[in-house]
């Protein structure tokens, strides 16, 4: 016996706005998340873009205990993932206080725990045993906290959901499929009855000096001088790379019956999810798409749909020379060549990496929610579309119900989801 | 809740090498690098090894293995689902890091503009691809073709627990046949910090601790095979074991505190920790390793427990029953 599953709340923090609203108007108004970096100095680097969020956050932190704000104070993906639960403790602490811990999940798909190496720096060059802990663990309060920065946000959960040895608590760590995964998984534990609820989702921000020239030497962001709105291009013949971005986004999932106790009416069901590997190669995508086509035939057999029923795609879309065809040939085969609207908008809001697929997803839901669909806005030559209709400027008012979004990660794991409008 | 898959195969991860220590404020960690030899015919590609940790060297020889003692066919590899546990990755891009400090320390009297222009020069171009958490994951499938379900689970000893549920569900939901569950654990100097913090808030005077990195790789089949896995929880299961196994265990307390548990009730008692310590994120995937490698000395139908705790002093329990 399993159980629908419904999306009965989500929000949403990046480059393009803090919260749902301001992400719907964004995308209705071409606005660009993308500027020059000022979050630590890129002086004399060959790329200077990305896509901050710029919004002063301590407000959505000040429910989190001093020794938790003080590890996001050195921890930017743990910040905003905070941050995002600001924007939702209030609204959710309601059902989560009705729920038993054994009928909860929380699961987190947070990104790479890159060192604070300057400061690391000033501090080996300062003692002979440098005090290494500082930068692991900074509350020195907290008994159970480690200094991880995941287990340390899935801790400030657990003061919401309870300590109880029941609830499910897991972080994915699959790099720019993460989050995309967590939904996933938190999805198919709840249609099989073994929870209720799950706080879901996930953040990420590789804009900090060590991250950022990490993908400027792998080559994924190029060298530009280009305006920083400019520089992602997806789907384009001209692409030259993506464009890295922040941010952090949750979602409430809720069985059936939880939602008809609670007298709740969500507008969106979550209906599947599918996953795959590549078994090609750590650096770039199967040129074939044979792990993108995988996951996206899953997660329609998984929903139990043909093809014809998907409406709209949010595709990965980086903007990179070897995902955008490789997508599009996928894309095209699973969908039989028929003129399925497509769109990236990682132009605007940037490559969030294990928070790409929570987001995106999010930004799905919100165009299913106001029948709108998003733009390419930065699509002017448009490689091959394979019969997809590759939308460049926003659609309002198209009436659709169903939609996939894809999310692929370096190493070759790829996550498709569908979700539809009730 | 109970799981009904059946553990078709196992195989185990290399030996370890003789443990060197890390010195920190508060710790003395002492830590082993698991090795395969470059003999072994699964070992990978050369061109692969320049993006892969030690621990993912091993992930990729001890699958490769597994997978060639079944008959599987290409197109039931393709939907043979992976499910990974890790813990973070610093140590072993430690030289890394190290080389990263080294050269902003050189960089303290530059400019922002020289410093950065010599990171660029000095960071490794794959540093971001060794630092990734799914590596294990990604090269075992470039090795054995493997393309199905999948995800990483981070980063303690319980996420073994939930790659295991996940590889379960697998099989119970019929997405596939046969799912692949593999624990890979880094220890080294990630460790270090990790321990270092939570051992300066518990213990008054330097500890010493026990984790060595290490990669071990399930089979689990819904075709039924000599041991079953019978049930796993977060709560203490009812009914008596021959055997309870233990491979998260850090220190000589924890090690009393495992034997006084488990010790009393007619069980025979075994943990990791005088050989290797703890092994962290890969700790479930061991501990079922060695329990089918120990009970297969005895013929008789046995049931066996797994017992992990991580360092928040959350515990998972798997039970194992031998069905002939």
């Amino acid at each position: 016996m399993t159980s629908r599953v419904f999306v009965v709340d989500y929000e949403l923090l990046s480059s393009l706005g803090v919260g749902k609203e301001a992400h719907l108007k964004s995308l209705r108004d071409g606005f660009s998340g993308a500027s020059f970096i000022r979050n630590f100095p890129v002086d004399a680097l060959p790329n200077t873009a990305g896509a901050e969020v710029k919004d002063n956050l301590s407000e959505l932190l000040h429910l989190e205990s001093p020794s938790v704000k003080e590890a996001a104070r050195y921890d930017r993906k743990l910040e905003l993932l905070l941050a995002c639960k600001g924007l939702v403790q209030k609204r959710w602490s309601s059902y989560l206080n009705q729920i038993p811990p054994d009928r909860v999940t929380l699961s987190l798909g947070l990104g790479l725990d890159i060192c604070p190496v300057e400061a690391m720096s000033s501090e080996r060059a300062s003692c002979r045993y440098p005090d290494w802990s500082r930068f692991f663990n900074r509350s020195g309060q907290t008994p159970n906290l480690l200094g991880n920065p995941i287990d340390t946000a899935v801790q400030s959960w657990r003061s919401l959901l309870g300590s109880d040895s029941q609830l499910q608590a897991n972080n994915i760590l699959t790099a720019c499929a993460s989050s995309a995964q967590a939904l996933g998984m938190a999805f198919r534990s709840i249609r099989r009855n073994e929870r209720d609820l799950a706080v879901v989702g996930g953040g990420d921000s590789l804009l900090n000096l060590l991250g950022y020239i990490s993908f400027l030497k792998m080559g994924v962001i190029p060298p530009s001088t280009e305006e920083a709105s400019q520089q992602c291009k997806p789907l384009d013949a001209l692409r030259g790379g993506t464009l890295l971005g922040e941010g952090a986004s949750l979602f409430l999932l809720m069985s059936e019956s939880l939602v008809k106790r609670l007298g709740l009416t969500p507008k969106i069901e979550f209906l599947g999810y599918g996953s795959s590997l590549d078994a090609f190669k750590i650096t770039a995508p199967d040129p074939e798409g044979v792990g993108m086509k995988l996951a996206m035939k899953r997660a329609l057999k998984d929903a139990a749909l043909p093809n014809n029923k998907i409406e709209y795609l949010n595709l990965h879309g980086t903007g990179t020379k070897a995902n955008d065809p490789a997508e599009v040939e996928a894309v095209s085969h699973v969908f039989e060549g028929r003129a399925l609207p497509v769109s990236s908008t990682k132009d605007r809001h940037g490559h969030l990496i294990a928070g790409a697929g929570a987001l995106e997803l999010g930004l799905t839901c919100l165009g299913l929610e106001h029948q709108f669909m998003a733009g390419t806005l930065n699509l002017q030559k448009p490689i091959d579309n394979k019969g997809l209709e590759f939308l460049r400027a926003p659609v309002e008012n198209r009436n659709y119900k169903i939609a996939m979004s894809n999310s692929f990660a370096f190493g070759g794991v790829n996550a498709s989801l569908i979700v539809g409008r009730i | 809740m109970a799981h009904g898959a059946d553990l078709a195969a196992m195989i185990h991860s290399p030996q370890p090498i003789p443990f060197r220590s890390e010195q920190g404020r508060s710790v003395r960690l002492e830590t082993a690098e698991a090795l395969v030899s470059s003999e072994s015919p699964f070992y990978p590609r050369r061109a692969d090894l320049k993006t892969m940790r030690a621990e993912t060297v091993c992930a990729v020889d001890a699958s490769a293995e597994m997978l060639s003692r079944v008959d599987l066919s290409e197109s039931q590899r393709e939907e043979t689902s992976l499910y990974s546990s890790t813990s973070l990755s610093h140590g072993q891009t430690q030289k890394d890091i190290d080389d990263i400090l080294v050269n902003l320390e050189e960089s303290l009297q530059f400019s922002k503009a020289d410093r950065n222009q010599l990171l660029m020069r000095k960071l490794h171009p794959l540093f971001g691809l060794k630092a990734l958490t799914n590596a294990a994951e990604s090269f075992v499938a470039q090795h054995t073709g493997v393309r199905g379900e999948n995800a990483t689970f981070g980063d303690t000893a319980l996420a073994g627990y939930e790659a295991l549920l996940a590889s379960s569900w697998d099989l119970e939901e019929s997405r596939t046949e046969h799912s692949l569950c593999l624990g890979t654990n880094c220890g080294g100097l990630y460790s270090l910090f990790a321990l270092e913090s939570y051992c300066a808030e518990r213990f008054p005077k330097v500890s010493t601790l026990r984790e060595s990195s290490a990669a071990a790789v399930l089979l689990l089949s819904s075709t039924p095979s000599e041991w079953r896995l019978l049930e796993l929880s977060r709560e203490k299961p009812e009914g008596t074991f021959d055997h309870v196994f233990s491979s998260s265990v850090y220190n000589e307390e924890a090690k009393e505190k495992f034997l006084s548990d488990w010790g009393n009730s007619n069980s025979k008692c075994h943990s990791s920790f005088d050989s290797w310590g703890s092994f962290g994120a890969a700790s479930v995937q061991f501990s079922i390793i060695s329990a089918l490698s120990t009970s297969q000395e005895n013929s008789k139908p046995q049931r066996v427990l797994i017992v992990e705790e991580d360092l928040y002093s959350q515990r998972c329990f798997i039970v194992l029953e031998r069905t002939s």
